[in-house]
């Protein structure tokens, strides 16, 4: 047992992926924390290593992945310990992941799936477990659970399906939730419903949730802290409403340019140019260096560190945005509607 | 349902029918029964009675047209060897076989699939490798050599089990393990890999996250899913041991079933009790395949009759 205040902290995780061409370090150096009832939202494009960070933080890095480094720590426990994260896992911590029908076994009903996690965290029998997720099914929006739960996942429309995946992750009452880009299989209208839907029972239930996302409209409503990661690393993080007003990483002001908003009117959608870097060869420098347009010798030669700054933000950068105002943007954002 | 299996079991009757069209053309046309029944010395006046009597002298459809009519009473005509109904031999005989390929088939499968699934889970390892060997093994070896080999070693060498013949339990091990060797190879193989693909799946990560224990995703999740690919393999194990591997082992260990009766009626060119044995195989490898469909259907809910028809 190691000292912590918090519910989730992570300190310094490494997690890398020894290849045949090179160790490819998908997670580097990254610290936060999570505690009761807080909704955190973790954003970054594909390859960012926030689906690592998430599968890290159930105790579920699988080889050839390792943890090469630092800490998880689960109400003081280490969840590097593998029986541990079993026993944590689906009791204490819970997560929904992107496709809800690739998330159940296609030939196994609704109600079996649903009861076995139950049936085993919880000291209760099948019938119970049961009526339990009959009760579960109504909490999340399904009409006539009875029927349902004899029912496969193919008879079961996406977002509906959502919905089951997210009444299973809750069914034993978990403190926190991960729910790993939990909206991106589903249409959009549906989006909306399954981010009201977590973000509802988030507070109902006082559920510490992780949110993460390559798309900051959805983290926009359901989040009061946000990280921004790039290439492994939390290059900002701060509040909801101070990175979406006040980027101070230029990676977080691109990542906005190129999100569609509703209310600021834009011509057109700017996109990031470039890739991100080969995680292989990462180090000794800013990752973002290649495509941002703000970049200076330093932040070729020197990797900046994550620095707190003002009310609880914090950013990696040699030559952060704007100061109180509104930074100057790379994008066509001109004229706030 | 009922009208599925409908369409299923005219199709099977016309399958049989077919097979014995064909058996009956191929076996007249190889071979010359006749011959082979009279002495050497025989006379052509013997020849034009015997052939007369069987009714071989007659054009060959007219032939066929009475043994459908005959058939379909489940008359296959008498055998020219045993000269009594030649179904009665065949169903005498049919016991053992049946018995030996039962248990030959479940030792295969139920081993293949304990080689599959330890196999499937760690890929690679070290068990892995000797399963996959031991699996191409029993896949490509000839059943005749490997019955030979057995007889050699456990027979003549160890004195473990008798050398052919039938009675005793001891007198089925070493012909049921032979039957069932090739089946445990491919029924491991298929397994195998489909635990493989089945471990590998979203869902099956994602049960892990959700907390459920390891033993039920290999057991339940996983077991299930590749379940439905091995019974399939299953089924046409079953079609080869009975209509290949049976004839063939019969013959080696002297099992007194209908794989060795076909041996000796095809030397003894009793080509009635020959269609006799093809058509009581025909029935059941058609049956059998008609179980494994429902069996299917009802394994994956995902396939219904009605989408099937």
């Amino acid at each position: 047992m190691i000292r912590s205040d918090h519910l989730l902290e992570v300190r310094n995780l490494e997690v890398v992926f020894p290849t045949r061409e090179g160790t490819v370090q998908a997670v580097r150096g990254v610290s936060f924390t999570v505690d009761a009832g807080e909704s955190l939202g973790v954003v970054g494009e594909s390859g960012s290593g926030k689906s690592t960070l998430a599968r890290a933080a159930l105790g579920m890095i699988e080889l050839p992945g390792r943890i090469a480094g630092g800490e998880i720590l689960w109400r003081g426990r280490s969840l590097l310990d593998k029986r541990v994260a079993r026993r944590i896992r689906g009791r204490e911590i819970s997560m929904v992941s992107q496709d809800p029908m690739a998330s159940m076994s296609p030939i196994l009903t609704i109600g079996t799936q649903m009861t076995e996690v139950m049936t085993r965290h919880l000291d209760i029998g099948r019938r119970e477990a049961f009526t339990r997720a009959g009760d579960l099914l109504e909490k999340v929006g399904i009409p006539d659970p009875g029927r349902r739960l004899g029912q496969y996942p193919f008879e079961f429309s996406g977002g509906m399906q959502q919905r089951v995946v997210i009444a299973t992750a809750l069914s034993c009452d978990p403190m926190m939730l991960i729910a790993d880009e939990p909206t991106t299989a589903l249409d959009v209208t549906t989006q909306a419903q399954i981010l009201e839907l977590i973000s509802s029972l988030q507070k109902d239930l006082g559920l510490a949730l992780v949110l993460i996302t390559h798309d900051l409209g959805v983290v926009a409503g359901a989040c009061d802290l946000l990280k921004v990661l790039y290439a492994g690393e939390i290059v900002e993080s701060g509040t909801a409403d101070q990175l979406f007003h006040r980027p101070r990483h230029p990676y977080t002001a691109a990542l906005l340019g190129s999100t569609p908003r509703l209310d600021v009117k834009a011509d057109r959608l700017m996109a990031i140019e470039g890739h991100p870097p080969d995680l292989r060869h990462v180090g000794g420098r800013c990752s973002f260096t290649p495509r941002c347009p703000h970049a200076t010798t330093r932040c070729t030669t020197e990797s900046p560190v994550l620095q707190p700054s003002e009310a609880g933000r914090a950013y990696a950068c040699w030559n952060p945005l704007g100061g109180r105002e509104a930074p100057e943007l790379p994008t066509a954002r001109a004229g706030h509607g | 349902m009922g009208r599925y299996l409908l369409k299923r079991l005219s199709q099977a009757v016309l399958v049989v029918i077919s097979v014995m069209v064909v058996v009956f053309v191929v076996t007249r046309l190889i071979g010359d029964p006749v011959a082979v029944m009279l002495p050497l010395e025989a006379t052509e006046e013997n020849r034009a009675l015997l052939e007369a009597q069987l009714g071989l002298d007659r054009p060959i459809l007219a032939q066929l047209g009475d043994y459908v009519a005959d058939a379909v009473r489940f008359d296959l005509g008498d055998s020219l060897w045993q000269r009594r109904p030649a179904i009665d031999v065949v169903l005498e005989r049919l016991p053992p076989t049946v018995l030996l390929v039962a248990a030959g088939f479940s030792f295969g499968v139920l081993l293949g699939l304990v080689i599959g699934i330890v196999s499937g889970m760690r890929p690679g390892g070290w068990v892995d490798r000797g399963a996959v060997t031991l699996g191409l093994l029993g896949v490509s070896l000839p059943q005749f050599w490997i019955g030979l080999v057995f007889i050699v070693f456990f027979s003549v060498g160890l004195g473990w089990f008798p050398t052919s013949g039938s009675g005793g339990i001891e007198h089925l091990v070493l012909p049921a393990v032979v039957l069932g060797l090739p089946v445990v190879g491919r029924i491991a193989l298929v397994t195998r890999s489909s635990m493989i693909d089945e471990l590998n799946a979203q869902h099956v990560k994602d049960a892990t996250g959700r907390g459920v224990s390891r033993s039920r995703i290999v057991m339940v999740h996983a077991l299930k899913g590749a379940g439905i690919a091995s019974i399939t393999i299953a089924g046409w194990e079953l079609i080869g041991v009975l209509a290949g591997g049976a004839v063939v082992v019969e013959t080696v260990y002297a099992w007194p079933g209908i794989g060795f009766t076909a041996m000796q009626a095809i030397e003894r060119h009793d080509i009635i009790l020959v269609q006799a044995v093809v058509f009581v195989v025909a029935i059941m490898v058609v049956t059998i395949n008609i179980i494994v469909d429902v069996a299917y259907t009802m394994l994956d809910p995902r396939v219904k009759f009605d989408r099937v028809s």
